[in-house]
């Protein structure tokens, strides 16, 4: 019987999972802040509260996201690159290109069908394409992020809206919205933009089926809707019941496993 | 001497004092041969031309790809217009370098131009290259040679010699390129006023074949896991067979690659640890070579080959007849010459060629450094991308410029390598992960 625990630290949301025998005994996803250690350590006692272990019984615990560096707690960090492809291939196996949509930046990840990491792509300079682009634009519409996925199916032509960069594109929908244009439309047009942005880095790899989403925008299905139109292909589903926002969690959480079965080895 | 000849002494003349400071240094290493033997050719070159510039005697401006057999047969100082970069790379004046690029693009070429055409381009324009009785040029491996080759003939106006290099490596290309080496001949003569002798074109085949034997084995030696020499010295290749090919100079070049990859696969003995192995399968980072020494140390990342250092083996020069020796000429220059080799004919050629590195020189991964004016390299991009995915083999694809270091600095680049190998080489190494090379061609 092996227990691990996953913590993954994003630019927005912290992550953290413990997972028992390749089954997920407690996950917790909560808000990030500006002290990394901290919220590690909240958010790793909160899943192990959740999932009735007991601290000691964590034998590998591997921290990943931005503030991988900063959880202290942790034998080892790993980037959420092998996170994240690891934790997707966990849940679907016939998966070969997975696309991280995350706060902060983006990933196009490739992996083999042996799940090993074969290629990837990040867009990590620039807002557009990300979590960070959505949350940014909608502060002038008075809406919230879990409203947008609703307004996306309401009909509609989408607008077109720049998405090459998340500034500009701020100034057309503060102009849409002045102009009486329905919140649809532009919601509509806000995710096709973000899906032209992460089109365009997932062909960087080359895209090849299954595709999943991974990240907390991928929770979205407005977004996933609209990746579908631009690649041309049907995004592979999660099982019910998994959240696509802690597959990086998840996906470190499985590597401590690895990692402690070959220290055991040893 | 006029304004423009004294600068120009200047500049060459600042360039071989910077050399001959490198060459001390690099001669403080004795097993060192191969570093040695390359910077020497080079000082030995500068005096050659330095002492053509004094005594006025004729000078032929080439471009990358060509045979410098000719120029040694014939005693003929030649100025391949692109060697600037490396010189000034090597002198480590990288900010002379971008003044040359920046000078050109200010005259019109194009941004997204080869640096090394930009550059060639700049020099010209600062009339630091000494005025040519001829031009000679080949239309390979790509436009932007042919764009540098049309600035020669305005810049510096002189009778031009064109040699159009077919798009296959088949014999009746091989032959068609023979046919207007031979006509290059009487060329040369009239323009230079020398006379060409096949005695001395003999000889200079034979100092041409002695070159590819210790390349061909120089290329064998690098086969050793671990790599035995630094991988630094593998694009010195493509300088040994632009400027050196027929000369004293190439020989003792090579032979100084060679010899120290034996001593050094003899003793078996490394500073480091490898613990992978990539093809660079692009231009190489002349801008700061140590890079590589710097993937070494910190990456364990080593690399046995790169385009520039692969010497495809099409055999010798057959010396028993003029037109037997033209032909092996021709069929060196199209088949051998990294390049002039590899970004002509179909994509195929192109990527079989980096498949087979990969088996030959056990390789883990490939890197595709993009240079950003290679648009015969990036048009084969995809399929290459494609063909890596099919067997399994991790690619790093980035996009930077072989002279100059503001499109991708060294930081960004080691940013890139460290990922690149921390996630993705090493993790597929380690749990066991295979590629099968027999699955790429479709």
């Amino acid at each position: 019987m092996t227990t691990t625990a996953g913590v993954d630290i994003g630019s927005t949301a912290s992550k953290a999972v413990v997972m028992r025998d390749g089954r997920v005994l407690g996950a917790i996803i909560g808000p990030s802040s500006t002290n990394p250690a901290k919220t590690a350590r909240g958010i790793f006692e909160q899943a192990l509260e959740e999932g009735e272990v007991a601290k000691a019984e964590v034998q590998y615990i591997v921290g990943t996201g931005y503030g991988r560096a900063h959880v202290p707690f942790a034998n080892e960090n790993i980037s959420e690159i092998s996170c994240h492809g690891r934790g997707a291939f966990h849940y679907l196996p016939s998966v070969r290109t997975i696309l991280d949509i995350g706060g902060q930046d983006t990933k196009a990840i490739c992996v083999d069908e042996k799940g090993g990491l074969l290629d990837f792509a990040m867009n990590d300079k620039c807002a557009a394409g990300t979590g960070r682009f959505l949350e940014a634009i909608i502060r002038n519409m008075e809406i919230s992020l879990d409203e947008m996925e609703k307004f996306h199916f309401q009909g509609g032509d989408p607008c077109i809206i720049s998405s090459m960069c998340s500034v500009f594109a701020e100034s057309e929908v503060i102009n849409l919205v002045n102009e009486g244009v329905e919140i649809s439309r532009i919601i509509k047009g806000l995710h096709i933009s973000l899906a032209g942005r992460i089109a365009t880095l997932a062909k960087r790899v080359g895209v090849i089926e299954d595709v999943a989403v991974t990240g907390g925008v991928a929770k979205n299905r407005g977004v996933i809707d609209a990746i579908e139109q631009k690649l041309g292909v049907k995004v592979k589903r999660f099982p019910e019941g998994v959240d696509p926002q802690l597959v990086g969690a998840v996906g470190a959480a499985i590597l401590a496993a690895d990692r402690f079965a070959a220290q055991s080895r040893k | 001497m006029e304004k423009d000849a004294l600068e120009r002494w200047n500049v060459w003349s600042g360039i071989y004092s910077k050399l001959r400071a490198v060459l001390m240094l690099a001669a403080s290493d004795p097993e060192g041969t191969g570093f040695t033997a390359f910077i020497q050719a080079m000082n030995n070159y500068l005096v050659r031309l330095l002492t053509a510039m004094r005594e006025n005697e004729p000078i032929v401006w080439f471009n990358l790809g060509w045979n410098s057999e000719f120029l040694y047969a014939m005693d003929i100082t030649g100025v391949c217009v692109q060697q600037m970069g490396v010189f000034q790379n090597i002198a480590q004046n990288n900010d002379e370098t971008n003044a040359l690029i920046d000078l050109a693009e200010a005259h019109g070429l194009p941004s997204d131009l080869c640096s090394a055409d930009k550059m060639s381009t700049g020099a010209m324009l600062k009339r630091i290259y000494p005025p040519p009785i001829a031009h000679v040029n080949v239309n390979t491996p790509c436009d932007s040679q042919i764009v540098a080759a049309q600035a020669q003939a305005e810049i510096a106006p002189a009778p031009q010699y064109f040699i159009d290099i077919p798009y296959y490596h088949d014999d009746r290309s091989v032959a068609y390129v023979a046919d207007q080496l031979k006509g290059l001949i009487p060329f040369l003569v009239r323009c230079t006023g020398r006379a060409f002798d096949w005695d001395r074109m003999k000889h200079v085949c034979e100092l041409s074949n002695k070159i590819m034997e210790n390349i061909w084995e120089w290329n064998e030696w690098r086969k050793n896991v671990p790599v035995v020499q630094a991988s630094k010295l593998c694009a010195l290749n493509l300088i040994v067979h632009i400027m050196f090919s027929g000369s004293e100079d190439g020989v003792r070049f090579s032979e100084g690659l060679l010899e120290e990859a034996r001593l050094k696969a003899r003793r078996g003995d490394r500073p480091f640890e490898e613990r992978a192995r990539a093809i660079w399968y692009q231009d190489p980072v002349w801008w700061d070579l140590h890079l590589y020494d710097w993937m070494e140390r910190e990456l364990g990342l080593t690399l046995p080959i790169d385009v520039f250092g692969f010497y495809a083996n099409h055999g010798l020069i057959d010396t028993s007849s003029p037109e037997k020796m033209l032909w092996g000429l021709a069929n060196k220059l199209i088949r051998s010459m990294p390049m002039a080799r590899n970004f002509r004919a179909d994509a195929d050629f192109y990527i079989g060629d980096f498949m087979r590195l990969v088996e030959d020189y056990q390789a883990d991964c490939g890197i595709y450094a993009g240079h950003i004016g290679c648009k015969h390299g990036w048009g084969a991009i995809g399929l290459l991308r494609e063909a890596c995915r099919r067997v399994g083999l991790p690619l790093l694809v980035f996009e930077f410029d072989m002279f100059d270091p503001r499109i991708m600095g060294k930081d960004e680049m080691k940013n890139e390598l460290s990922r690149f190998v921390n996630e993705i080489v090493l993790p597929r190494k380690a749990s066991g992960a295979k590629a099968d090379l027999r699955a790429w061609r479709w």
